[in-house]
Parts: structure tokens; C-alpha cells; sequence
């Protein structure tokens, strides 16, 4: 493989990972991703011959410069600066790829890559930026050693320079010399990322994680999410039904052995109480800080860890901050990632109808773990008739014929469940689900809904349940959360997805508090996600290894170090005490005793290993035989120099042996066929590793003599 | 040739050690001292800030992708140690000096590397040939020396003085594998050679001083290649001395009689003493320019078969004639150093008790 076409391939491909770290960060929106993609791309395909032309490199002069002048600019017209600062940086690695002559600037290709690498961490942090970084290891110890050696052969070979045999060794013939790079070289310096990659682990591993959150550069963009505001216009929420990203990662107990690929989990986000006709929205906005206990939140009770069922959920960042929970949720704990020295867990607060938001340095996430309630709760508290009245309002533009068709569903009902269960059954069973709704366009969707289109998405649904149960003066209020969930079988986990968003009522009920209803017919809103088929396994497995780099490489905080550290140290306890180790080093003498031992055990190993590196071995006085053949060579040739100076043509200093052979027996010089062969046997001898024994030396020594006579009797007298 | 080879197996020659006989405090230094020398690139400082910089980061922010990097930074740091210790062991070193080198004119010294290793190549090589009380310039660079072979490379030395050259080891050196660091290790390989003063092309003209006429007595015939006179040619002589002008009457050949090569002695002197305890620099400026004048003239008269005596004022005495070359004089001129007058005095030899020249020193090996 030729050098300079290795180190090329290397270093473009360190380069491209760098711009992927920054591309999929997704800081560069799409037409900006789609043009460093082509102008790297290009940039790489560059012909290498094209790099001297002029214009090239008065482009690499000019283009930096016009990129400079041209974000700042759009910095000045009221550009994000940190987008700015991506394509920037984006930007000036596809113009040194595009303009790059010689090791210089491939080193500095190389150090772009790093940069990019090291924005990457605070720009994105996703799986995708650990497959750059995986890549990264494995490609650059090859694209650092060949950027190396490339600038030491540029800065020590001359242009033009030829070695001791007239070979030229100048640069070009270097770069596409096949001899100094070989597939071994490559697999051992790609082979080097393996102990790179454990000693890179072993670090993160021990590194102290006491963080000070001084500079917080951590940046990412939290999904902005419909529903979840102080105000949720009719109509909204049917736009996220297709979206197939993740919300948020639940770990459910006492699951089946075979878990069901897809449940019906309903995660309550927020509740809204007013309904004007168009959006719901809070009478009460007022938030209080939530019933904290250390990271424990009271929602019901405190937790007690060693006796509820506990729920982890993993939650992706989203707009507004919200905290999902089901609805047996007695109480939650935040699970804090990093312990930083200054800063602290997330606030949250508790909103009127029972949301949760939070509020974090960091905008990763959150992990918290829901305990859920038990059979022998306390019934809830019931409902003050202060806030009773709340929950009945109804709109203005509410007209008598909503009342009627309420009073017609319900009839024959005794009770508020049975009420409430009567409607529900009616909108399910005799509505449409269509996320094409044309009520939304109508000036009074929910009667359009109910009585000309009669099909819509969840929120009609729900809207329509509560209006109508209050009709019937029944409190109701509209939720909306998630509703769904598809099992990950290789993570263990249930994934909530965007397209999971949801609306439902919930129905207080005299001794039973506040009930779910969900009238949307459940056929049609069920989650669209698939759970079989390749696509579905690919996706699964992409998930559950961005849930574990996120939790465990993201996410890994001092508890998790602590943790591991007392885990190890268990395991040695463990094995302390079943093996017979452990009997020797349960008193501190005996501890003693085995420390001195190993060292003195460590001394002699060391004292070993000296000496068999000082001691010639068989195999270690190879080289030693090897040098002492060629030495023997070396006085073989030098007595054939002496000859050919008494034959009056002696070997010029700057000529090499076979070079002076051939030389002589171009003119025909009487010897030179015997001075060829001696020559080639010297060769054979000193660089070829033919050993010579005794005989071949006395019998090369003996054509010696006879060379020296030889030409005594042939040769003519002097003139 | 001097060599010296790297850790395994051992160093044929004692370590480099200035100080043979150190002492106690001396030799337990030495025992602290790091075997090898490292030094940071340009490129490394700029590693060595970015990794300091992801570090400070990391902390402040508890990004643990930070820390991530920060963990490659330093493992790619350690695997540079441990692969440039790889490239650095095993490694023999030798030096072929030129047998003879003289001011102002270019020499090449042959630096041969032989990697013992049987299956790890040495990359990026670089062997500084390292002069007793000189700046260390002189350096070749390998780019790949294979397992179990060796290469060659060499340096171009214009020497500037005359005297003698005392290579007394090497430093290798490599920036392998990433070029952050420069890690070194000197090796002690000894081996002189002796700067000959420089020779300049000098007409001989006939009334030399100090020329008289060795063997002057003997004329007769011989083979010199003064013409003695003509005579007829008789059987056994050599046609080539016929003296066809006069020879213009078929078999009465003219043969031409050639006289006996004479020689000439030529003694030179050369006045070593200077002045006070030490030389002054108008005095050593003249020194040098005697010597060299006195070198271009032993050359020239060794060109011309004269046989050149060069005697100092301290009694020191060197002599040379066409079978041994101009090499005892030059090697003479070369080594001699200027003798107080004091000294001169003290270290007078008896009248009758010729000093001889300063010891030759061995022609070091090619």
C-alpha cells in the first residue's frame, strides 16, 4: 500500500468523523448539513495533483477569510452565535481539505477533527457522537503516525536527494513507496485503539466525578412538545402522531417473562380545568415548590423503598419541562445526574391540578423512579366544594343541544361512574378517529365534532367527554400525557414515543377521587410504532444502546462511581473469604507477611527479567551471530579491495561493490568476471543472509590468491 | 568503526560517563538519572494544552464526555511512551569515519543502524553524532529501519580546525509515533579522528630554503627521468626509451640513457613556542598559517619525490618520503600544540636525544 494514498484515506477519515460529531449534533439546520456534506465530500475527491495550481491556493488564503467575514455578518444581522460557531468551524475543515499540501496541513486537518470532536461533547452527546468517538479511536493513532512520519520525511528528505546506491529519495517517491507502510503496520496501529479504548475507559472510569458546574457547556436543544403549555389549543396534539422519537424510557416491575410488545401505558403530564370554548387552559397558574425529602417528592406519601413497586423513567428533554407519571403514582425520586459541588438535583414544582414540572442546570433529560401505590392506599381526599364548581364550568359558547345529547347517552344511569362510562362508550363506539379533523377550522369545534364531522383525534375526544360529563354536573377535567409504550427487548424497557402524545379525561368520583377516562376509540390511537420485521429489530437495538450510552457513559454521575467502586470492593471481600487468600490475610501480620512475600517475589521477577535480558540466549545471540557473519563478510570484501588495488583498479569510496564489479568488466578487465563473483558472494553474505562456512571462506580466500597472481603473469610491463 | 548498541544485548562499550571514577554522591545520581530524555514538540505543546484545557472542562462542567475525551487524550500520551520506548530499544549504532579528513574540505561520516528486534521495525530514527566539546549538528535520519537489518546513512563534515576529532557517542532519538514528544537516549560510542591541516596548491620554486640534495654522489644510470645521454640500443633494452628523432638508420637504434632518480631532503622547522604561559591571538593566527603553510609545502615536495624533515623548536621530528606519503607530516602537523617557553625549557631533551613526534594515533577503522 502506497504511504502517501494510506495516510491520505486516514486522515480523511478522521476528518469526516469530526464533521459527522458536529453534523449530527444537529446544530446545522438541514441545507447547511446537506452543504458540508457535499463540500467535504468534494473536498476529499479533490485530485492530489490539483493542490499546486494557483488558484487553489490563493483559495485557501481567500476562503477562510470570506467565511470569517461572512458569519460575522450574519452574527451582526442577529445570528445564534453557536450555529454560527458549527458552520464555521464546518466550514474551515472543508476548506483545508479541499487545499491541503503537505503534512502541515494535514496535521492541521487532524486538530480541526479534534476540535470538532471536542464541540461535539457539548453540542450533541447522542449515540451517534459515541460512534464518531469509537471511530475516532480506532482511526486516529493510523492518521497520527502517518500525519508523523509524513512531516518527518518532508523535513528531512531534500527535493532531489538520491541515497549511497543513486536512488533518489525524495519526498514523492517516499509518499508512493509501498515498502514503508504494510498491512501490519496498518492492523497494528488500528489494533492500537484496543488498548486505547481500555485505558480510555479505565480513566473515565476512576476519574472523580466532582464536577463544579463553574461553566456549564452543556447545550441541547429540548424538543418542544404540544399539550404540555399552560394552554393547549383544540387541534394541537394529532400533529405528533406520526413522530416516531423517543420521549421517554420506562423500566416496569414485575414484568412477565415475556413481556407484551406493547402496552397501554398511560403517563399523565398535565390537567387543565377551563375550557373556553376553543383551548383549555388553568384557572390557578400558580405553582408551589413540591414536597421534597433529599431527591424523595411526596405526592401522596414519601416512598418507602424497600416496600412499593417502583417505575424508572427515563425522559427525554422536552418544552415545557414536564415530570410524567401514571396515575398510582404515590410518590417520585429524582435521580440527579453528576453531583456537582455547587448546583444541586433538579427543583421541581407542582402545579394546581397535579403536573409536575422540573427545572435543571443541564438540559439533558431527567431519570427519576415512580413508586406506585399499593392495594391498601388510603382512600384520596376528597373534593373541596370550593374547587368542585371549577371542574363543572363550561363554556359560553356551549349550546342546550350538548346538554340534550349528554342527558340522551346517560339515560338510565344511576351514578356518576355509570354516567361517565356511558359517554365514554358512546364516543368510542359511534365516532370516527381522524387526525384530519375539519373541526378544528370551526369556530366551535367540539359541537362541530359532536354533531356534524363526528370524527377527530384524541383532544375531541376528551374535550367532549369532559364538556358533556359537566353537562350533566359531573367535575371533569382534560389530561393530556402519553398513552402507549413498545417493548425494547434488548434494553428491557418500554419506549414512549412522540406519536404516543395523548389526551384523556379524568372523572372525579365520589370515594374514588380523580378516574380516568379515555373516550378516544382505542383501534384507531393506538401507537403507530412498528414491533416487527428488521426495521423494528434495528431500531431496537440502536435505542437500547442509546439508552445505555446515555445512562451509563452520559449519565455516569459519582453515585454510579461509588457504586462501582463497592461493588468491586464486595466482590473482593467475596472472594477475600472463599478463598484461601482470604484465610492469609485476615490478620495484619499474616497481611504482612503476603505483601513481603510479593515483593520479594516482584524483586526476583524483576532480577530475572534483567538478567535474561543481559544473559545471551539462543535466541538472543541470534543477532549477535547474525552481526558476526555479516562482520566476517565485511573482511572477506575488504581483502578483495586490497586485491583489486595491487591489480591497479581500486574501488572508488563513492562507488558501490557490485556497481565497480560491473564497471570492470564493462572495460574487460582481465579479473572482472572473477571480482564479480567474489563481489556477489560478498553480497550474498553481508545483505542477503547467506552464512558462510568455513570451507566457502577458505575457498574464497584461495580465489583471492589466485586473482592476485593471475594477472602478474598477464600483466604487461608498465609504461 | 566505533558502535554502540541500545539495552539488549548489553553495550559492548561502558555507558556514557564523562566522569570514569565518579564518586559515591556521583554514582547514586546516576542511578537516579532517567534513562531516557524527553522533550516536548511543538505539536506536543499544543496536545499537552488541548488535553489541559478538555480536563478543565470536564471538571467545571462534569460533562462526561469531557471526561471521555480527556481519557483518549492521555491514553494516546501513554501509548506515545510505550510505542517510541519500542522504537528506541534494540538498536545498534555505528559510526565508519573517513581515514583521513582535512580543514576545508568535505568528508563523509557513514552512520549504520542495525534493528535487532526480530518482528518490531524502528520508525523515524534519528542519530545525532555526538563530538567531545562540540555542538551536537551533525544528525541522520532513518525513516524505517526493518527488524533484523540495518541501514545506512550519512553526514557531510566540513571540518574547520585541525586537531583531533573525538566523536565519543550518539544520541538517538525519535518522535515517533505521533511527534509530541522527542524522547532520546545517548549511547557512548568512541572514535577519532585526526583533522589534517589544510593543504593548498603551492608552486615549488627551485631555490627552496632548506633544500639540499639527498644522494647527490650516486649519479649513474637508472631510471629517473633525467636523460643521462645516447647510445646505441642494444638487445634487453627497453624499446620504450628509443630515441626515434635520432634514430632514422634501420637497425642502429638510438637508445636514450636515463640517470638515477635522485632525491632531495627537505628539512622544514616549525616554531612551537610561544611566548608567556599562553598564546595570544595574533600568535596563534600565525601558528596556524606556519602549519599550513608548512603542510602545503610537505605536500608539494612529497609530489615532487623530495623527502620532507619537519622539526619543531621543541625538538619534535617527523619525516616522510614518497613511499609513506604525506601522512606522518600531516597527521604530525595536525596533532601539534604550541609549548610555553617555560615548558620548552623545563622539558628540553638532551642535546644528543632526538624527541620524537607525538604518538600516532590508530587510523581509526573504516
Amino acid at each position: 500500500m502506497r504511504f502517501g494514498l494510506i495516510h491520505r484515506i486516514m486522515t480523511d477519515a478522521l476528518a469526516g468523523l469530526g464533521l459527522l460529531a458536529l453534523v449530527t449534533s444537529g446544530e446545522l439546520n438541514r441545507w447547511m448539513t446537506l452543504l458540508v456534506v457535499l463540500g467535504a465530500v468534494g473536498a476529499i475527491a479533490l485530485p492530489e495533483r490539483w493542490q499546486d495550481r494557483p488558484w487553489l491556493r490563493q483559495a485557501a488564503v481567500i476562503a477562510p477569510l470570506s467565511l470569517l467575514a461572512a458569519q460575522l455578518s450574519r452574527l451582526f444581522l442577529g445570528g445564534n452565535v453557536l450555529p454560527l460557531a458549527v458552520e464555521f468551524a464546518a466550514g474551515l475543515q472543508v476548506v483545508r481539505l479541499a487545499t491541503r499540501r503537505g503534512a502541515a496541513h494535514d496535521q492541521q486537518v487532524i486538530v480541526l477533527a479534534l476540535l470538532h470532536l471536542i464541540a461535539g461533547t457539548v453540542l450533541g452527546g447522542g449515540l451517534a457522537y459515541g460512534l464518531c468517538f469509537l471511530g475516532f479511536l480506532v482511526v486516529a493513532p493510523g492518521a497520527l503516525v502517518l500525519s508523523h512520519l509524513r512531516r518527518e520525511v518532508e523535513g528531512n528528505y531534500r527535493q532531489g536527494a538520491r541515497d549511497r546506491t543513486g536512488l533518489p529519495v525524495d519526498v514523492p517517491r517516499i509518499l508512493r513507496s509501498r515498502r514503508v507502510i504494510g498491512k501490519q503496520f496498518l492492523v497494528t496501529t488500528c489494533l492500537l485503539s484496543i488498548p486505547i479504548f481500555f485505558f480510555t475507559a479505565l480513566l473515565f472510569l476512576l476519574f472523580p466525578r466532582v464536577g463544579l458546574s463553574l461553566l456549564l457547556l452543556n447545550h441541547s436543544r429540548p424538543e418542544r412538545m404540544i399539550g404540555f403549555s399552560d394552554r393547549v389549543d383544540l387541534g394541537g396534539v394529532g400533529k405528533l402522531r406520526s413522530d416516531p422519537t423517543i420521549a421517554m424510557r420506562v423500566e416496569i416491575p414485575d414484568l412477565p417473562e415475556e413481556p407484551p410488545p406493547r402496552l397501554a401505558l398511560y403517563l399523565r403530564g398535565t390537567a387543565f380545568d377551563a375550557y373556553d370554548g376553543r383551548a383549555w387552559s388553568r384557572t390557578t397558574t400558580q405553582r408551589t415548590t413540591a414536597d421534597t425529602s433529599g431527591t424523595s417528592i411526596r405526592l401522596r406519601r414519601f416512598p418507602h423503598p424497600a416496600v412499593d413497586r417502583k417505575m424508572t423513567i427515563d425522559l427525554e428533554p422536552i418544552e415545557p419541562p414536564v415530570l410524567f407519571l401514571p396515575p398510582d403514582a404515590v410518590a417520585l425520586r429524582i435521580s440527579p445526574r453528576g453531583t456537582p459541588l455547587l448546583g444541586g438535583a433538579p427543583s421541581v414544582l407542582a402545579g394546581p391540578e397535579g403536573e409536575l414540572k422540573y427545572a435543571s442546570l443541564e438540559d439533558r433529560g431527567i431519570r427519576y423512579e415512580v413508586y406506585l401505590a399499593g392495594p391498601d392506599e388510603p382512600p384520596p381526599p376528597a373534593l373541596a366544594p370550593t374547587d368542585r364548581s371549577r371542574y363543572l364550568t363550561l363554556p359560553r359558547n356551549v349550546t342546550p343541544r350538548v346538554g340534550e345529547l349528554a342527558r340522551t347517552w346517560a339515560r338510565g344511569a344511576t351514578n356518576d361512574r355509570e354516567i361517565a362510562r356511558r359517554i365514554e362508550a358512546r364516543l368510542r363506539n359511534d365516532y370516527r378517529y381522524d387526525l384530519e379533523s375539519p373541526s378544528g377550522t370551526d369556530h366551535n369545534p367540539l359541537e362541530h365534532f359532536l354533531f356534524e364531522s363526528q370524527r377527530g383525534h384524541c383532544e375531541y375526544y376528551s374535550t367532549a367527554m369532559a364538556v358533556l360529563l359537566r353537562t350533566m354536573g359531573v367535575p371533569t377535567r382534560n389530561v393530556t400525557g402519553f398513552m402507549g409504550g413498545t417493548y425494547n427487548r434488548f434494553g428491557r424497557f418500554y419506549a414512549v414515543r412522540q406519536g404516543d402524545a395523548h389526551s384523556w379525561v379524568e372523572v372525579y368520583l365520589q370515594g374514588a377521587g380523580w378516574t380516568r377516562f379515555d373516550p378516544t376509540p382505542p383501534a384507531d390511537a393506538a401507537p403507530r410504532s412498528e414491533i416487527s420485521g428488521v426495521l423494528a429489530f434495528m431500531r431496537d437495538i440502536v435505542e437500547a444502546a442509546a439508552q445505555r450510552w446515555s445512562r451509563h457513559v452520559v449519565g455516569y454521575d459519582m453515585k454510579q462511581q461509588v457504586s462501582l467502586f463497592r461493588s468491586a470492593r464486595e466482590r473482593y471481600s467475596a472472594l477475600k473469604s472463599n478463598s484461601r487468600l482470604g484465610g492469609a490475610l485476615s490478620s495484619p501480620r499474616r497481611t504482612a507477611a503476603v505483601v513481603a512475600g510479593a515483593l520479594l517475589l516482584g524483586l526476583a521477577l524483576g532480577w530475572w527479567l534483567k538478567r535474561r535480558r543481559t544473559t545471551p540466549t539462543a535466541g538472543g545471540s541470534q543477532p549477535r551471530e547474525a552481526e558476526r557473519a555479516a562482520q566476517q563478510a565485511v573482511e572477506l570484501y575488504r581483502a578483495l579491495e586490497s586485491v583489486m588495488s595491487e591489480l591497479g583498479t581500486p574501488r572508488p569510496a563513492a562507488t558501490p561493490p557490485l556497481a565497480h564489479a560491473r564497471a570492470l568488466r564493462q572495460i574487460g578487465h582481465a579479473g572482472s568476471s572473477e571480482i564479480l563473483g567474489l563481489t556477489q558472494i560478498y553480497l550474498s553474505a553481508r545483505f542477503g543472509g547467506v552464512e558462510l562456512d568455513e570451507g566457502q571462506r577458505r575457498d574464497y580466500l584461495q580465489r583471492l590468491r589466485v586473482l592476485r597472481e593471475q594477472p602478474r603473469q598477464a600483466r604487461p610491463r608498465a609504461a | 568503526m566505533a558502535r554502540a548498541r541500545s539495552n539488549h544485548p548489553p553495550l559492548p562499550q561502558p555507558a556514557l560517563d564523562r566522569n570514569p571514577n565518579p564518586t559515591r554522591l556521583g554514582r547514586v545520581l546516576r542511578w537516579f538519572r532517567p534513562p531516557r530524555r524527553l522533550k516536548l514538540t511543538r505539536e506536543g505543546k499544543y496536545f499537552i494544552g488541548i488535553t489541559f484545557g478538555v480536563g478543565f472542562a470536564a471538571i467545571n462542567t462534569g460533562n462526561n464526555l469531557l471526561y471521555l475525551l480527556l481519557g483518549m487524550l492521555l491514553s494516546l500520551i501513554v501509548v506515545s511512551g510505550v510505542m517510541s520506548e519500542m522504537s528506541l530499544r534494540h538498536l545498534t549504532v555505528v559510526r565508519r569515519l573517513p581515514p583521513r579528513a582535512q580543514v576545508g574540505r568535505p568528508h563523509l561520516v557513514e552512520i549504520e543502524v542495525y534493528n535487532h528486534k526480530t518482528r518490531v521495525p524502528s520508525y523515524a530514527i534519528e542519530i545525532e553524532d555526538l563530538r567531545a566539546g562540540q555542538p551536537a549538528d551533525k544528525r541522520c535520519f532513518f525513516l524505517k529501519i526493518s527488524p533484523q537489518s540495518a541501514q545506512v546513512a550519512a553526514y557531510r563534515r566540513n571540518p574547520g580546525r585541525r586537531g583531533r576529532d573525538r566523536h565519543i557517542g550518539f544520541r538517538v532519538a525519535t518522535r515517533f509515533p505521533f511527534g509530541l514528544f522527542e524522547k532520546s537516549r545517548e549511547l557512548s560510542a568512541d572514535g577519532d579522528l585526526i583533522i589534517y591541516p589544510a593543504v593548498d596548491p603551492i608552486r615549488l620554486s627551485s631555490d627552496q630554503g632548506g633544500v639540499k640534495l639527498g644522494l647527490d654522489g650516486n649519479l649513474g644510470r637508472g631510471h629517473g627521468d633525467e636523460i643521462l645521454g645516447v647510445r646505441p640500443k642494444r638487445d634487453g633494452d627497453d624499446p620504450r626509451d628509443v630515441y626515434w628523432p635520432k634514430s632514422t638508420v634501420p637497425e642502429q637504434e638510438v637508445y636514450r640513457e636515463r640517470a638515477r632518480e635522485t632525491r632531495r631532503d627537505v628539512d622544514l622547522h616549525l616554531d612551537s613556542i610561544h611566548p608567556g604561559d599562553t598564546p595570544d591571538d595574533a600568535w596563534s593566527e600565525r601558528f596556524e598559517r606556519r602549519i599550513r603553510d608548512l603542510a602545503s609545502r610537505s605536500v608539494a615536495h612529497l609530489k615532487r619525490g623530495d623527502t620532507v624533515s619537519l622539526r619543531t623548536s621543541t625538538g619534535e621530528r617527523v619525516r616522510a618520503g614518497v613511499t609513506h606519503g604525506a601522512d606522518p607530516i600531516l597527521r604530525f602537523l595536525a596533532l601539534i600544540e604550541p609549548t610555553a617557553a617555560s615548558r620548552a625549557r623545563t622539558e628540553a631533551p638532551p642535546p644528543n636525544l632526538p624527541r620524537r613526534a607525538p604518538e600516532q594515533p590508530a587510523r581509526p577503522a573504516a
